[in-house]
C-alpha cells in the first residue's frame, strides 16, 4: 500500500483467488478457503469492499465513504489504509498500481 | 437437549429451540427464556447448535438482544463459513458427476442455499446431499471414488451397488479434506421402485450454487422430502427438518403447491407421516401449512398397517416390536414391488408376502407351517432367509467339469440352492442380484449334481466377497463338502474378496458320488445394523458370485507346467493371485498345485523357477516345500542373492501319491505385502513370484 512512505491511492484491489466473501446480515464475512479462517467486516468495512469490488481506486473508494457516511477525508484514509494494510496481511488482497502492475 | 428421546419427535426442550428459531412474535423469546431456564449452563448438542443461528436471526427481527444471544453472533459467522467450505469443496465432486454425463439434483441444505430465499447463515449442512439417477449409481460411485472420496463406514464397493439400494436411498461419501456428500439413488426411504424419482427429475429446477449448474426439487417435493426425513429415527438428532420444512412451507425456496403435495403423499402412501409432519408444523411452529391440504389427508383412508409402519419408523430400530419389524418388512417389499399408486389390496399383498417368504408353491407353506427346513444358521428375524426343503430336485440339469455355475442367474438358484440363499427383493424367492447372491445367516447349502461321478479329487474354485467394514476386519468362512470339512478360508479385509480361491474337494469325500452337497458355514454373519452402516437388522453372510468344478490336470514327467496367462486353472488349489502373463504370486502362507501323474513310483526332482519378495527392509523369506503332507525342502531366499536360479528339490518315490494326486505345497513363512514394504499399494501378502514347475526323473537329472 505504501511506497516509500507514501499510499498509492490510485491502485485497485485485487481479490485473492482463494477467498470466498458474502454479506450476511448486514457484515461481510469473508473465509480463507485455503487456512478456513474467517473475518468479519463492519458496516463501513463492508461498504469499502464492495467499493473496492468493484474496481475503484483507493482514492475514489475513500472519497464515495467520505460523501456517504460525513466523515473527515483524513479519518477516512486512515481507516480505509489500515483495513487494506490488514487485508494484505492476511493474504484476501493484491494490490494493482494505475498501468495494471502489481502494487508494492 | 436430545435427553429423554424415545422416538423421532422432538423432545420439549428441541421444540422450545424451535419455536425460538420459527415463531414470529413474543412467543419466540418466551420459547428462548423458557430454554435457557431448562438448560442452565450446559452446552448444546450439535443439532442444537445448528439451529442457532437462525434463533439469533429469529429473535434479533423481533428486536430482542440479550446477553446469551449476542454470544450467538459467532453462531452465524461461524455457520457460514463452514457451509461454505464444505460447498467451495465438495461442489466440484457434483460438478465432475455433471461432467460424466450423470445429472445431479440438489437436496435439502444444498437445495436451499440454492433456493430464491437463500439465507447463507441459516443453519450448519453436515453433508452435501445430491440425488442421481438410480440407474447410474454404479457409474456415480466411480466418479466419487475417482475423486478421492471413499464411502463412509468402509461399506464394500459391491454392497453399495448392489445391495444398498434396495434398502436404503442412500450412502456417505466423504475424504479426510472436510468433503462430504451424500450420495441419493432415491430421495426417499419410502419410495424405492426403479420408477420412484421419476416424477420428482421431472417436476425439478435448475439451479446454480457457486458456477455449478445442477437441479433442485420443487417445493412441494422437498417439503415432502425433509418432512419424511424427518419423521424417522436416526441417531443423529434430526429435529432442525421441523425448522427446514417451516422454512419451506413459509415460501423460503418458492411458492409450495399443497395440491401436488397431497397428490404426492397420496402416490407414494405416505399420507399417515406427511399428515403428522404438517399438523405438527402448524401448531408448533404456525407455519403457513394450507388448511385444505390438512384436510385433503386427513380424509383419505390409511391402513392399519401403514400407521404401524411410520409408527416404527419413528421408533429407535433395537426398540420395535417383533410386528413392527415384520411390517416394515412387508411393508418395504410391497412399496418396492408395486408402482407408484398401484393399490395394495389384500389379495396383492397375500401374494407379495408369500414371494418375500419363499412360499410361493403350497409345499413351501407347509414346510414352513410345519417348522421349514431353515439350515441351522437362520436369522431369527427372517422366515424367509433359509426356508427351503434341504435337498434338490434330482432331474435338475448336472453340472460339468469347468462350467461356471454363476449364482447371479435365477435359474441356478432354483436348481442348486437347497437353503441360506437370500430371497432377493427384486423379482420373488431365489432371485440373484445382478453379480451373484448373498447369502443369508449362518449357512448356505447348495447341491450340485454332476455329469458323471466324481472318480479323483476335484478342485474347486469359488468367487466370494465378504461382508466387511472399518467394524469388521476378517469374516471366516468354512466349506464342507459332503459332511467333510474341506476349508477354513479367512477373508480379511482388505482384501475382502475372493476370486476364484482354490479349494482341495479330496477324494476320500466324494468319490463315486453323483451329487456333492456344498455347506458354506459363515459364522461371522453380521447385520447392516451391527456394521452400523444403515438399519436393516438382517444377518447377511457372504456374498457368492460364483462356483467351478474342475478336474486337475494330468501332469506327464518331464513336462513343464506354466503358472502363468492360459495355465489350466484345474491345478491351482487355492493361495494364489490372479494370473500373470509370466507366473502369479502366491498369497498368503500357503499355496498349492494339484496334478494327476502317471505311471510307477518313481524318484523325482521337483524344479520351479521363482523369484522372493525380498527387499532391504526384509531381506530374508523361507519357504518349505511338501508333496502329499511329506516336507521335501526349506528353501531360504537372500535379498543379497537377488537373481534366482531355479529351486531343485528331491521328491522321493515313498512321496508318490497312491491314488496319482499329486499335491504340491509351498508353505511361506511370514508372508508380507509390497504395501508394507513402501513398494506399492498392494496390500496382498506376498511369498514366491512362480512361472513354471517341472518334475524330472531323478537319475536322469543326474545323467
Amino acid at each position: 500500500l505504501e511506497t516509500g512512505g507514501e499510499v498509492d491511492w490510485g491502485a485497485t484491489v485485487v481479490p485473492s483467488s482463494d477467498i470466498t466473501a458474502q454479506e450476511v446480515e448486514g457484515e461481510l464475512l469473508i473465509l480463507d478457503l485455503g487456512s478456513s479462517e474467517y473475518y468479519s467486516l463492519n458496516d463501513v468495512g463492508t461498504a469499502m469492499w464492495a467499493l473496492m469490488a468493484e474496481g475503484r481506486t483507493l482514492e475514489e473508494v475513500a472519497a464515495e465513504v467520505c460523501s456517504r457516511y460525513e466523515v473527515a477525508d483524513e479519518q477516512v484514509r486512515i481507516d480505509l489504509s489500515s483495513l487494506v494494510a490488514a487485508l494484505r496481511e492476511k493474504g484476501l488482497i493484491t494490490l494493482r498500481g494505475p498501468g495494471g502492475e502489481p502494487a508494492a | 437437549l436430545s435427553g429423554g428421546r424415545r422416538d423421532a419427535w422432538p423432545t420439549p426442550d428441541q421444540e422450545l429451540l424451535l419455536r425460538a428459531a420459527l415463531l414470529p412474535d413474543g412467543r419466540a423469546l418466551a420459547a428462548w427464556q423458557g430454554l435457557l431456564t431448562h438448560l442452565g449452563g450446559s452446552e448444546p448438542d450439535l443439532a442444537a447448535q445448528s439451529l442457532l443461528p437462525i434463533v439469533r436471526k429469529n429473535l434479533s427481527a423481533l428486536g430482542i438482544d440479550d446477553e446469551h444471544l449476542a454470544s450467538l453472533d459467532d453462531a452465524q459467522r461461524v455457520a457460514w463459513a463452514s457451509n461454505q467450505l464444505l460447498l467451495h469443496r465438495t461442489l466440484p465432486v457434483v460438478a465432475e458427476l455433471e461432467r460424466a454425463g450423470i445429472p445431479t439434483v440438489l437436496l435439502k441444505g444444498a437445495a436451499f442455499l440454492a433456493g430464491p430465499g437463500a439465507y447463507p447463515g441459516t443453519r450448519t449442512m453436515g453433508d452435501v446431499d445430491v440425488l442421481i439417477p438410480t440407474e447410474a449409481r454404479g457409474a456415480a460411485i466411480d466418479v466419487l471414488l475417482e475423486q478421492g472420496l471413499v464411502a463412509a463406514g468402509g461399506a464394500p464397493p459391491w454392497y453399495l451397488v448392489e445391495y444398498a439400494p434396495r434398502y436404503v436411498p442412500s450412502h456417505g461419501f466423504e475424504d479426510g479434506r472436510a468433503r462430504q456428500l451424500d450420495l441419493h439413488w432415491h430421495v426417499l426411504h419410502w419410495s424405492c421402485q426403479p420408477d420412484a424419482d421419476d416424477d420428482f427429475w421431472a417436476a425439478s429446477l435448475p439451479v446454480e450454487l457457486l458456477g455449478v449448474r445442477t437441479r433442485r426439487l420443487c417445493p412441494a417435493d422437498e417439503l415432502l422430502h425433509v418432512i419424511l426425513h424427518g419423521l424417522r429415527w436416526n441417531a443423529i438428532p434430526t429435529y432442525r427438518w421441523v425448522l427446514d420444512a417451516g422454512l419451506i412451507a413459509s415460501g423460503a425456496c418458492g411458492e409450495v403447491d399443497f395440491e401436488r403435495l397431497v397428490a404426492q403423499a397420496r402416490m407414494r402412501r405416505v399420507v399417515a407421516p406427511i399428515t403428522a409432519g404438517l399438523e405438527y408444523l402448524r401448531e408448533l411452529a404456525d407455519a403457513p401449512v394450507s388448511g385444505a391440504a390438512i384436510s385433503d389427508l386427513r380424509s383419505e383412508r390409511v391402513s392399519r398397517l401403514e400407521r404401524i409402519e411410520f409408527q416404527a419408523h419413528l421408533a429407535q430400530p433395537r426398540s420395535r416390536r417383533p410386528i413392527e419389524r415384520r411390517t416394515i418388512q412387508h411393508q418395504q417389499y410391497v412399496r418396492r414391488h408395486l408402482s407408484l399408486g398401484e393399490k395394495p389390496t389384500l389379495s396383492r399383498r397375500v401374494r407379495l408376502e408369500r414371494r418375500r417368504l419363499g412360499m410361493v408353491r403350497w409345499r413351501d407353506v407347509r414346510q414352513a407351517l410345519a417348522g421349514g427346513r431353515p439350515g441351522p444358521g437362520r436369522p431369527s428375524s427372517q422366515v424367509a432367509a433359509a426356508i427351503g426343503s434341504g435337498s434338490v430336485s434330482p432331474s435338475v440339469p448336472p453340472i460339468d467339469f469347468g462350467q461356471p455355475v454363476e449364482l447371479r442367474d435365477p435359474e441356478v438358484l432354483r436348481r442348486y440352492v437347497a437353503y441360506g440363499a437370500w430371497l432377493s427383493e427384486a423379482e420373488g424367492p431365489s432371485s440373484p442380484e445382478p453379480a451373484g447372491c448373498w447369502l443369508a445367516g449362518r449357512e448356505a447349502r447348495l447341491v450340485l449334481p454332476l455329469v458323471r461321478p466324481a472318480r479323483a479329487s476335484l478342485l474347486l474354485g469359488i468367487w466370494a466377497d465378504g461382508f466387511l467394514n472399518a467394524r469388521r476386519r476378517s469374516q471366516r468362512l468354512r466349506v464342507s463338502v459332503n459332511e467333510h470339512p474341506v476349508s477354513a478360508l479367512e477373508i480379511d479385509a482388505p482384501h475382502a474378496n475372493l476370486r476364484d480361491e482354490g479349494i482341495v474337494l479330496p477324494r476320500e469325500a466324494i468319490a463315486g458320488d453323483r451329487t456333492l452337497e456344498l455347506t458354506l458355514e459363515m459364522p461371522d454373519a453380521a447385520s447392516p445394523v451391527e456394521l452400523g452402516l444403515d438399519d436393516d437388522d438382517r444377518e447377511i453372510g457372504v456374498f457368492l458370485r460364483r462356483l467351478v468344478l474342475r478336474e486337475p490336470p494330468r501332469y506327464e514327467i518331464g513336462g513343464a507346467l506354466e503358472l502363468g496367462e492360459g495355465a489350466a486353472e484345474g491345478a491351482f488349489a487355492g493361495g494364489w493371485g490372479a494370473p500373470e502373463p509370466s507366473g502369479r504370486w502366491t498369497v498368503g502362507a500357503r499355496a498349492q498345485l494339484l496334478v494327476r501323474l502317471d505311471g510307477s513310483p518313481l524318484d523325482l526332482d521337483l524344479e520351479f523357477d521363482a523369484s522372493p519378495l525380498v527387499h532391504p527392509s526384509r531381506r530374508r523369506l523361507r519357504v518349505e516345500v511338501a508333496a502329499n503332507q511329506h516336507r521335501l525342502a526349506a528353501i531360504d531366499y537372500d535379498h543379497a542373492v537377488a537373481s534366482c536360479a531355479p529351486a531343485r528339490v528331491s521328491l522321493p518315490a515313498r512321496a508318490w501319491p497312491r491314488d496319482g494326486e499329486l499335491l504340491l505345497a509351498w508353505r511361506i513363512r511370514n508372508p508380507i505385502s509390497p504395501s508394507a514394504l513402501g513398494m506399492s499399494d498392494d496390500q496382498r501378502l506376498l511369498g514366491l513370484f512362480i512361472r513354471r514347475i517341472s518334475l524330472e526323473q531323478a537319475n536322469r537329472q543326474r545323467r
